[in-house]
């Protein structure tokens, strides 16, 4: 028995030492992309949906003969590995990639929190990252070099939206801005409500509530005895089911109410039903805006997602392809794989047109031009209203009174 | 006559309150089960409600006594299969009570994931066409939904009462909690009203389940700060008493609706937690408590 095992032993390192000489000769005109997506824990639809975003970039531009380089095409091979949703896993996939498998670029996984630990593995090998989904203040405010972030950073998420209604006649002059006390909800209230005051308007509450409450009727009560002009909530969408019931229990109905979390999602209009009519959420990309980039408008895309992968796109699928079409950009412009050139590329990066808005990077990776959509709830339906060039729908405002709907 | 709507918000939310900690608060009194699936339950209640009005427009406050049915069962079948072994190993041990915790947990862990896995982790509401009226009298706004849970309630903390105090089962539990050793010998099956009292309390989580779902979006994850306000009002109001639990229900809802106003709304939770610290030091047999059992 123990000869048997042996024998097998040796067979299996002849069959691999055949195979390792093949895999490398394969290896070469290819750009190798790395990336460590969430494909299984908690994280796992968002992961899949990164990875179906990346993959359909791939094999577009596969198809098209592949990125140019210097003057010479390379065609892209994609690199995955599965972190678990977890941080720590996520880390030491990066270092695998960076030196086992030798990557030329990385690719972000989904969510900031991730992305805190496994960017500090690229930022010691010095290795360029980009990141569509990663939009937390903290992970830009490290003072690293290597990161870009796709996403407008998550303090400027309400911002448009303030622009909005300022742009209405009567302009509103007050505002109560509430925010659930996580890390996400507290970052953009910080941001809305430094931006409020810089365009002058009367900030009547900036509040926090706690996460886990299944009762807000008492802030409501207060909130409606100031009168604000304007109620903004960012939170999750819970929250946002439970806010806009709770005012219409207390028939108080602001000139303009937004949410960060929850009109994005199907689930509000059908918990909610007339009662959603007017509500504000961030859009952060949606296949009926109207954008496009040098190579094709949304509406080719969907049609090209479609084909793929049967249904249309969503945002994580949108930024996926966007963050790849970036790269192809800042490789065109190092005319190298050489991590510091193209860093210098991609503080070069000027794009006024993407399928996800404008790109435009200061040093600390932050999209300056990037900008989230609008969306609206008009009869039941989610319109874009904001930016201007991707709108589907006017905005509607002041809303109507609860009782008069 | 913001006082006055603070005060009415926190009345009305309490009640609810009361009906979450009720059943948590019978089972640990009378069989020193800490249930920590307590949360889960309520949650459960919260999807039959959701499927039977979604699936077959049932309305809400009709689901009711299915969910306490269902619930009941459920409980039942729990005590006998699971948690009697462990109740059993107990009386002579004293580990019971973390044997419970543990098995209990694990329970809820498993539950929750089923859960998550047959349904998915999206919040879900029960939106009836009354959704959203409201009373609205000299400036303050009562919505009729909440009159009405409230009532549910109150209600059934009643019937529990009446079932205690009345019935054969009842007298056996409340026999029980006094003395085990005693009821043992006039010959009170100790197993067979431990599954009723567990299958009482999980009924209760049911009803307090139901109720939820026509207030608040729920997912399976929603259980733990159930969990939480349980406790807290176990420990205000005392163990095993229904007043207690429905006194610290609306106690707790007060507290938390005055805090959000007056000091604060991140406070809402805290001080609720801050005052449960300070009882656990300070009268631990809790507000209205008439023994503390070990």
């Amino acid at each position: 028995m123990k000869w048997a095992g042996r024998l097998v032993l040796i067979l299996l390192i002849g069959i691999v030492s055949l195979l390792f000489p093949l895999t490398t000769s394969i290896a070469q005109n290819e750009i190798k992309i790395g990336a460590s997506l969430s494909l299984s824990g908690k994280l796992t639809r968002e992961g899949h949906g990164l990875q179906e975003g990346y993959d359909f970039w791939a094999e577009w531009v596969n198809n098209r003969g592949g990125i140019n380089v210097g003057g010479k095409k390379y065609k892209v091979k994609m690199i995955y590995y599965d972190d678990e949703s977890n941080p720590q896993t996520s880390a030491r996939l990066f270092e695998k990639l960076i030196t086992q498998d030798k990557v030329d670029i990385i690719m972000g996984p989904y969510g900031s929190g991730i992305a805190m630990a496994s960017t500090t593995i690229a930022e010691r090998h010095r290795y360029v990252v980009i990141l569509p989904l990663n939009d937390s203040d903290e992970l830009y405010n490290r003072g690293y070099k290597y990161i870009y972030s796709v996403l407008p950073i998550a303090s400027r998420d309400m911002i448009p939206m303030v622009d909005l209604v300022m742009a209405q006649s009567p302009k509103p002059n007050s505002i109560a801005i509430i925010a659930s006390n996580s890390p996400y909800p507290l970052m953009c209230a910080k941001g809305l409500n430094e931006y409020a005051k810089q365009v002058g308007m009367n900030v009547v509450m900036y509040e926090q509530f706690p996460e886990e409450t299944s009762d807000l009727s008492s802030l409501l009560s207060l909130i409606k005895t100031k009168n604000p002009d304007l109620l903004f909530e960012t939170g999750y969408f819970e929250h946002s089911v439970l806010i806009t019931r709770q005012l219409k229990d207390q028939r108080f109905t602001p000139k303009a109410l937004a949410f960060s979390v929850g009109p994005q999602l199907p689930d509000f209009t059908k918990s909610l039903g007339k009662d959603a009519d007017y509500t504000m959420g961030v859009a952060y990309w949606h296949p009926r805006m109207k954008y496009k980039d040098s190579a094709f408008t949304i509406e080719q895309y969907n049609e090209m997602f479609k084909r793929k992968y049967g249904r249309d796109p969503v945002y994580l699928n949108a930024y996926g392809t966007a963050a790849g079409r970036l790269l192809e950009q800042a490789l065109g412009i190092a005319g190298s794989l050489n991590q510091e050139k193209i860093r210098e590329a991609m503080h070069k990066i000027e794009l006024a047109d993407t399928i996800v808005g404008g790109i435009k990077y200061d040093e600390a990776g932050r999209n300056i031009w990037g900008r989230t959509g609008v969306l609206q709830i008009q009869k039941g339906q989610a319109e874009i209203v904001a930016p201007e060039k991707a709108a589907t729908a006017k905005f509607l405002y002041p809303a109507i009174p609860w009782e008069k709907r | 006559m913001l006082i006055l709507q603070v005060l009415i918000n926190g009345i009305l939310i309490g009640g609810l309150y009361g009906c979450v900690a009720v059943g948590f608060s019978l089972v640990w009194g009378v069989s020193n089960i800490i249930n920590l699936s307590h949360g889960i339950f309520i949650m459960l209640g919260a999807y039959i409600t959701f499927w039977l009005f979604t699936l077959f427009h049932i309305d809400p406050f009709l689901s009711i006594p299915i969910s306490a049915a269902i619930l009941f069962l459920v409980g039942y079948l729990v005590q006998k299969f699971l948690l009697n072994y462990v109740v059993g190993y107990t009386q002579q041990s004293g580990f019971g009570v973390f044997l419970s915790l543990i098995l209990t947990f694990g329970l809820a862990r498993v539950l929750e994931n089923l859960m998550v896995g047959i349904w998915s982790g999206d919040w879900r509401s029960v939106t009836t066409t009354y959704s959203g009226l409201s009373l609205h009298l000299a400036g303050v706004s009562i919505p009729y939904i909440r009159i009405a849970v409230f009532g549910v309630a109150l209600f059934s903390a009643g019937l529990l009462s009446i079932f205690l105090y009345r019935s054969r089962a009842g007298m056996a539990i409340r026999a029980i909690t006094f003395n085990t050793v005693g009821a043992q010998i006039v010959g009170i099956e100790l197993d067979r009203i431990y599954n009723i009292t567990f299958a009482l309390g999980a009924a209760l989580a049911g009803i307090a389940g139901s109720l939820v779902s026509l207030i608040y979006s729920f997912s399976p994850f929603l259980s733990t700060p159930y969990l939480s306000w349980a406790f807290v009002i176990v420990v205000m109001g005392g163990l095993g008493s229904i007043y207690g639990a429905i006194a610290g229900g609306i106690l707790l809802g007060i507290i938390e609706s005055v805090a959000s106003v007056y000091v604060g709304p991140g406070y809402q939770q805290a001080i609720g937690f801050i005052i449960l610290v300070l009882l656990l030091v300070f009268r631990p047999q809790g507000l209205f408590g008439k023994k503390f059992l070990k």
